[in-house]
């Protein structure tokens, strides 16, 4: 039974893993074609920074990517912070307002947002895909920051005061160490939608602005170069390396992180 | 010398938005160097008052006044008074040493004085030694100290306590009364505590007020809020007791327990309703045909041995009497209850005794 | 109290702006359509052609300004069978896609939560880590699989030269030298279910490792065997899970285009691919909006029916920490 269900994870992580790894055979193959193998090159690597239209897609993934989930992880924790100290009645409707854009379907919102800018006569370009992944990446954060909240001590902020500290002294020496690791799990979460968005990005772009996926799609219709499956090949590296490293980080969490979120207790 | 006073709660009404009224006009002096201690079951606005002399909570209407200005107006941090919260609020990202900083960091005061103080402060509330140890690996008993720690060091006038051991065993608690009471000698400061804890108030408090549904019931040392408690609510809640209707027949002599009992209690006019509260303790049986005691017959229903003494349910017509001696009589003795006219407390009927009169009289069921 | 109103200020615009107002736009641009401005044809001094409008005014280009009127003939035009049709396949796709990523990520999703792996973490991990890949260039590296003269035909094709025992079966079976994988619906189902296994796997392992051991111990320490305390306890604690997994897993499925233009190559259109046609190509925004107001009431329709709209999670009382 135990070498069954090994077996199992086995086969479900090969049809995971297997067109990745013929992605990353691929982009050391010394051919164009997809089906046959050329020989071990490192041409596509060379060439890949070379490629003024890849790199500057690259540059557009990367830093929509950053600046959208920077700008989202601000607003999404200034979000929760407000929705946490509202009463019960708004905070459900812009709860259930703020859950919309993850509920509906990315076209849904893709298209959304297009009609908007279009309203406000706004060209399409870096600055609309730039607010479009804040508005979709919004919710994320929110939604990893609210469960840190719950689980503050109800007296910590008043404890921060009590000891002389301003409402906004309190707030950034005492409630947002606290809530960190739910400001940054957003962060990453608000990183991870927007580099592999593509729907959205497609609906929110113009001008010739286009990111890697636009880019991706674009070439799937006429074959896809292998430059880029040296670059995915990259990019997938590094990630690798950075959640290994964050998974080893996990190991030494302090075990505080996994206290179960205790009862409030009204104060009279 | 009269003590001078330092806080001064005068008239403190706080309603919630549900309209639940918290505390309903709520006054009292607070002295300097005093252990005063807010009394009550859940819900009583116990909290609730201390939150409003924090600055946590604005009260809709009254003053309290801090050496004879009105603080009302001043947010928490401006506030010359801390508080050690239920639950301790230590920041769990900063180490011991760092929490009890707090205050002084904020204040930007030099660095060197600040780790002596907090050495200082630590052994205050034997924890020394400790300024390196996170948070998380600490008992309840000692992030209580570090959070009384953390609050000392900033010199308050008076220092706010909500529960700070309700969350401890019996055993520690036990410990941290006395050591509260002790550091509260040292550090000559002013204490206002909060409890549900009946036992904890009489132990610890210089006076105690007690408190139900926002209104201060009784205001005292302990000896008087024991001994002469006037409500029924309070004599209910201070000790066991037991509760029960009466009539003044006349001056010094009261009925109850279908007995005329002479009592010290004067001026409630000819038959008047009262309610009568007796201490089990001082219930004494006697035996049935005990030609020398007066009072009514009684049998007795059920026998519990308590450690210090026995715990014994004497029926006594319709009524339960709940009586402790050191010397058990068994189950089914016929024995004659008497009391000492001194120990018989008389009180005038009030709101709450009703419910309180109701609760005793389902004892007997 | 002092409550730090203005904190809100920004979110609440952001949730009007970017969420309120675009979905009005999409209802609004849905319940109406565009009457062309009406005009007559010229011939202008210059030999050129304009355009005469109704007040006089004589423009050079065909006026473009479109005035839109509340109508119902998109409505009408959306219960075509033509769309019907699309929606039903739609549908259909993304309930077998998500009835297989069902059945293939649950036992993931029980194994992994079970004794057999030492680091859980580091597995459910490696599950997520694909997801980091673009998720275009993972479905084309399918299609590189899947292609008529790709890796998979080329395997079998070699097998059959090497076991000629194998290759008569196979001609027996009537399968061809090259078999066809791509461009047909198993394909884009295949694509999704890809695409979309991890987002199944994720919440159900999350609420399984959450259930008490002590609650399946106390269930075998009563005499349940394995199968049983799976089916009492195990089973119904993790419908959550399951729940939030179906979610995850239908919505994108019913509205997806990129996968269905990919593994489907255009044969198998889906009710996304006229949406996005719509907006592109087409160019009829209103109609667009007409069928994404359609998707939106399907998916609510559809989350409706799980029960789990407005799971009220928060008992919170209102804490001020600002």
């Amino acid at each position: 039974m135990k070498k069954l269900r090994k077996l199992y994870i086995g086969l479900i992580m090969a049809f995971l893993y297997a067109p990745i790894l013929l992605l990353i055979l691929y982009s050391f193959n010394n051919s164009k074609s997809r089906a046959q193998w050329g020989g071990f090159t490192l041409r596509w690597y060379r060439e890949l920074f070379a490629d003024e239209a890849i790199m500057a897609a690259l540059g557009t993934t990367l830093s929509i990517g950053l600046l959208a989930a920077l700008l989202s992880t601000v607003l999404g924790t200034m979000g929760a912070v407000a929705l946490f100290q509202m009463k019960r009645t708004p905070r459900k409707a812009l709860l259930s307002i703020v859950n919309l854009p993850m509920l509906n379907s990315e076209v849904v919102t893709g298209v959304s947002l297009m009609l908007l800018f279009a309203a406000a006569n706004i060209q399409l370009g870096y600055g609309t895909m730039l607010m479009a992944h804040v508005a979709f990446c919004v919710p994320y954060v929110v939604l990893s920051v609210m469960p840190k909240l719950r689980q503050l001590d109800p007296n910590l902020a008043e404890a921060a005061w009590d000891l002389g500290a301003t409402p906004w002294q309190g707030f950034f020496r005492v409630i947002l160490p606290d809530i960190m690791p739910g400001v940054f799990s957003g962060f990453i979460m608000a990183l991870t939608m927007s580099i592999d968005d593509f729907v959205v990005s497609f609906f929110t772009t113009g001008s010739g602005v286009s990111n890697l996926s636009i880019t991706i799609y674009t070439m799937a219709k006429r074959g896809i170069s292998p430059k880029i499956n040296a670059l995915s090949t990259i990019i997938f590296a590094c990630v690798f390396i950075l959640l290994i490293g964050i998974n080893m980080q996990d190991f030494k969490k302090d075990p505080r992180s996994k206290d179960k979120v205790e009862q409030v207790r009204i104060p009279y | 010398m009269e003590a001078k006073t330092i806080l001064s709660i005068k008239d403190v009404r706080v309603v919630f938005e549900d309209g639940f009224v918290a505390l309903g006009g709520v006054s009292i002096d607070i002295k300097e160097n005093e252990f005063v201690t807010l009394l009550g079951p859940s819900g009583c606005g116990k909290t609730t008052l201390l939150r409003c002399i924090g600055g946590f909570e604005k009260p809709n209407s009254g003053e309290i006044l801090y050496k004879g200005e009105n603080i009302i107006p001043l947010p928490p941090y401006k506030r010359h008074v801390n508080t050690v919260f239920q639950r301790y609020a230590l920041f769990p990202h900063l180490n011991v040493a760092q929490n009890v900083a707090f205050g002084p960091d904020l204040r930007g005061e030099d660095k060197k004085k600040t780790a002596a103080e907090v050495s200082r402060l630590l052994a205050l509330v034997g924890l020394a030694g400790f300024e390196k140890r996170k948070i998380a690996s600490l008992s309840g008993g000692q992030q209580q100290r570090v959070a009384i720690a953390r609050a000392l060091i900033n010199k308050p006038a008076v220092l706010l306590l909500d529960e700070p051991l309700g969350a401890l065993d019996l055993k520690i608690r036990r410990e941290m009364q006395i050591e509260l009471k002790r550091i509260q000698r040292e550090s000559g400061i002013t204490f206002i505590f909060v409890t549900h804890d009946q036992e904890e108030a009489l132990t610890m408090s210089d006076r105690i007020a007690v408190m139900q549904a926002g209104q201060i019931q009784q205001l005292g040392t302990p000896e008087d809020i024991y001994n002469e408690p006037l409500t029924a609510f309070v004599a209910d809640f201070i000790g066991d007791s037991d509760i029960m209707p009466g009539m003044m027949v006349r001056d010094r002599l009261v009925r109850f327990l279908g007995w005329e009992f002479p009592c010290i209690d004067e001026g409630f006019g000819e038959n008047a309703d009262v309610d009568i509260v007796l201490r089990p303790e001082d219930v004494k049986l006697k035996p049935a045909d005990d030609e020398t005691a007066f009072g009514p017959l009684g049998v007795v229903e059920s026998l519990l041995f308590k450690g210090v003494h026995y715990e014994m349910r004497v029926r006594c017509g319709e009524s339960v009497v709940i009586v402790h001696s050191t010397h058990a009589r068994q189950v089914g003795t016929r024995v004659k209850l008497t009391v000492a006219p001194e120990d018989i407390q008389v009180m005038h009927k009030s709101e709450s005794s009703d419910a309180v009169l109701k609760k005793h009289a389902a004892r007997a069921k | 109290m002092r409550k730090n109103k203005a904190l809100a200020v920004p979110f609440i615009l952001w949730a009007v702006l970017f969420v309120v107002v675009p979905l009005a736009m999409i209802v609004w641009y849905g319940v109406t359509v565009d009457e062309p401005v009406p005009c007559t044809e010229v011939l202008l001094d210059d030999g050129t052609i304009g355009y005469e409008l109704e007040d006089g005014t004589i423009v050079d280009t065909k006026p473009w300004q479109k005035k839109a009127v509340i109508s119902l003939s998109n409505f009408k035009r959306m219960i075509e069978p033509t769309y019907l049709r699309l929606l039903l396949r739609s549908l259909k796709i993304a309930v077998i896609t998500t009835l297989i990523c069902l059945l293939l990520g649950y036992p993931v999703a029980l194994i992994l939560t079970g004794k057999d792996f030492k680091r859980p973490a580091l597995w459910l991990m490696l599950l997520v880590l694909p997801m980091w890949m673009n998720f275009l260039l993972r479905t084309y590296s399918w299609m590189s699989i899947l292609e008529n003269s790709g890796i998979l035909n080329n395997w079998i094709a070699s097998l059959r030269d090497a076991i000629p025992a194998f290759d008569s079966w196979l001609t027996n079976m009537g399968v061809r030298r090259k078999i066809i994988f791509l461009y047909n619906e198993n394909a884009v189902i295949l694509g999704m279910v890809y695409n979309y296994l991890s987002f199944m796997i994720m919440p159900i392992y999350t609420v399984i490792e959450k259930i008490d051991k002590n609650l399946l111990e106390a269930a075998a320490d009563l005499g349940a065997n394995p199968v049983k305390s799976f089916l009492r306890v195990t089973l119904p604690y993790s419908m959550p899970g399951v729940m939030e997994g179906i979610t995850m897993v239908f919505v994108p499925a019913v509205t997806t285009f990129v996968i269905s233009q990919l593994m489907g190559g255009g044969k198998v259109p889906l009710i996304g691919d006229i949406i996005q046609n719509q907006f592109g190509k087409s160019s009829d925004w209103h109609f667009g909006s007409t069928l994404s107001l359609l998707v939106m009431v399907v998916v609510l329709a559809f989350m409706g029916a799980l029960g789990h709209i407005d799971k009220d999670e928060d008992p919170v009382k209102e804490v001020r920490i600002l």
